[in-house]
């Protein structure tokens, strides 16, 4: 299973498979859904896999993206590419 | 003797011959004034002066002069409220300024500019000053700060992000900062004021030409980097859409063909490349070669980012590192090898979560910074959407096969990352607040200690995990303003103050 170390507070965790703290409960390369409460490895996304956690962001980056303001508070929504973007090539209109 | 004015003249006759015989006597007979005119005489004595203190001039601009260690600027724009602290690397306060936020450049951001909200997966609508990728060794794209206050330091990042997304590595001399941008967009070549964009260039070359190259045709954004140590100046071009590659390499040892040259001179670039092609130089060695392979990996055939935009760091030993970016999927490396035409790529990757790069508009993407020294190049992306977090390689321009790695898992706010005393960088992450007692959070990445095999307290070994986070110091820095806010670092377009 992959290793990981975390933060002195347990909020912040990476990726090290060769110095890893602490064994993950899944397989992952996505840090973010870690965290180490009373030394135990917690999964914010419950044991699903990395892909269903990018679902589940973007569900939740797509409703901030509609959302969005800028400081002033004015709206300035925009909208996400779907998770399966692949880029057309030059010249098949885009950059 | 004769006394003249505007009506009378007074004349004493023979006067004006004494006066002209005794001055022919003196200057006849008068020692001194024989010493000076004989030594005035020495047959090319001025032109001797003349010609050594012209070499002496090029051989002075030619030194490898050191400059001053960095500074760095703590920045924050509390609701339109931009004021930043220099600091110079002994952590010593050198001076501050602000920014009139009724200017031309600053004031169409106003909102997207602030330091006081996380980004999270926003794009660049809100916040915006502290996303990772705003950062290069080229500048920041929207401030260029200076000392004092009242200045105008704001820069057109709509404009300036089409120039920073295309330049590309330049690794100078020990102890000397990059002096230009080196810019590539298909086969145009361009060397361009630092940070400056977005038009704008001291010479621009088609490099799709014979006298230059042997150049496919194909696609790049910014694949090129440049190391004025061995004058080496390598660009890869995309062949097709699947990972293809041409990766063109001139060396040019000439007399005056560095390109990273205090002034630089137009025409330089010209010569560097064709008398490369050639193959002839004067006062050293010049060649040019090209080498096709194909860096297919982690689905970088998808993205326009990993198709075109890989960090080039030509390496001392010849051989050549490229980092890139696989948005969604990776971070990852690999390093070719002229002489034997290799192409490795077993290296530790660092893993994405949804992440966009130049497909999504050239404000997003991997980006680089470089130490003082040189020696140390960091290419880094994001981690989260369009800037959040930070994966990062760190690479040895000496020697591109060592490397570290590093990974901020943020999914809330940015990264930055300047060069610090000779050989470190100093980072910070901007997603905790710096209201209250804690002021901004500072962490030193020590590279050549980790070459070294030591890292803080316990070992690294070549391509160990550096933690970024770790070893953070608190309560060193205040900023602007007594609320919840992020401030962010920055590197100084000018390391000596009142420069």
């Amino acid at each position: 299973m992959t290793k990981a170390s975390f933060s002195e507070d347990g909020l912040v965790c990476w990726i090290d498979p060769d110095n890893g703290t602490h064994e993950l409960p899944v397989e992952s390369m996505l840090p973010h859904r870690f965290k180490l409460v009373e030394g135990v490895v917690v999964d914010k996304y419950e044991g699903v896999t990395d892909q269903k956690v990018r679902e589940i962001d973007h569900e939740e980056a797509m409703k901030a993206a509609a959302e969005a303001v800028d400081g002033e508070g004015n709206p300035t929504p925009f909208e996400l590419p779907p998770l399966d973007y692949v880029a057309p090539l030059p010249g098949e209109g885009d950059n | 003797m004769a006394v003249a004015n505007a009506t009378t003249e007074l004349i004493i006759p023979g006067l004006d011959s004494l006066v002209q015989s005794n001055l022919n006597y003196a200057l006849t007979n008068n020692l001194t004034i024989q010493a000076i005119q004989t030594n005035l005489n020495n047959t090319g004595s001025f032109t001797t002066l003349s010609t050594n203190i012209s070499g002496l001039s090029t051989d002075l601009d030619n030194l490898p002069t050191r400059e001053p260690l960095p500074t760095f600027a703590t920045f924050s724009n509390f609701n339109n409220n931009p004021w930043w602290s220099i600091w110079n690397s002994d952590m010593k306060y050198i001076s501050a300024g602000n920014q009139h936020t009724d200017s031309e450049l600053w004031s169409p951001w106003t909102g997207v500019n602030y330091t006081n909200g996380n980004i999270g997966s926003n794009s660049w609508t809100s916040y915006w000053m502290g996303a990772t990728p705003m950062f290069q060794a080229d500048g920041h794209m929207y401030l260029r700060l200076n000392e004092g206050y009242g200045t105008y330091t704001a820069s057109n990042p709509d404009n300036v992000d089409y120039v920073i997304s295309r330049c590309g590595v330049v690794i100078g001399a020990y102890g000397v900062r990059q002096k230009f941008s080196l810019f590539l967009d298909g086969s145009t070549i361009q060397v361009r004021e630092r940070g400056i964009g977005n038009d704008g260039y001291y010479e621009s070359l088609n490099l799709n030409q014979t006298q230059y190259s042997t150049w496919f045709g194909g696609t790049s954004y910014g694949m090129i980097g440049y190391n004025d140590r061995t004058r080496t100046l390598v660009a890869i071009e995309a062949k097709d859409g699947s990972n293809n590659y041409r990766l063109h390499r001139w060396i040019n040892t000439g007399t005056n063909r560095s390109l990273n040259a205090r002034s630089y001179v137009t025409g330089t670039l010209h010569l560097f490349l064709s008398e490369a092609k050639t193959g002839l130089t004067s006062g050293g060695s010049a060649s040019y070669n090209f080498y096709d392979f194909q860096w297919q990996a982690s689905s970088s055939q998808n993205y326009n980012e990993s198709r075109y935009r890989m960090r080039i760091i030509p390496g001392d030993n010849g051989i050549i590192g490229m980092a890139r970016m696989v948005p969604s999927n990776t971070t990852h490396y690999a390093t070719y090898t002229p002489t034997s035409q290799t192409l490795t790529t077993n290296f530790n990757t660092i893993g994405l979560t949804t992440s966009y790069g130049i497909d999504q508009g050239n404000k997003y993407g991997i980006r680089h910074q470089i130490t003082w020294d040189n020696y140390w190049v960091a290419a880094y992306s994001c981690y989260y959407y369009y800037g959040s977090g930070m994966n990062t390689f760190f690479i040895d321009s000496r020697d591109p096969r060592n490397y570290f790695i590093a990974q901020y898992g943020s999914t809330d706010n940015g990264c930055s990352l300047v060069p610090f005393q000779r050989n470190k960088f100093m980072w910070t992450y901007h997603v905790s607040n710096a209201d209250g007692d804690i002021g901004m959070r500072l962490s030193i990445i020590d590279l050549e200690g980790a070459k070294n095999g030591r890292i803080t307290s316990s070992t690294i070994s070549n391509g160990g995990t550096i933690t970024m986070q770790n070893n953070t110091q608190y309560g060193l820095f205040d900023t602007k303003y007594t609320s919840t806010n992020y401030p962010i670092l920055l590197s100084m377009p000018h390391w000596r103050v009142h420069q």
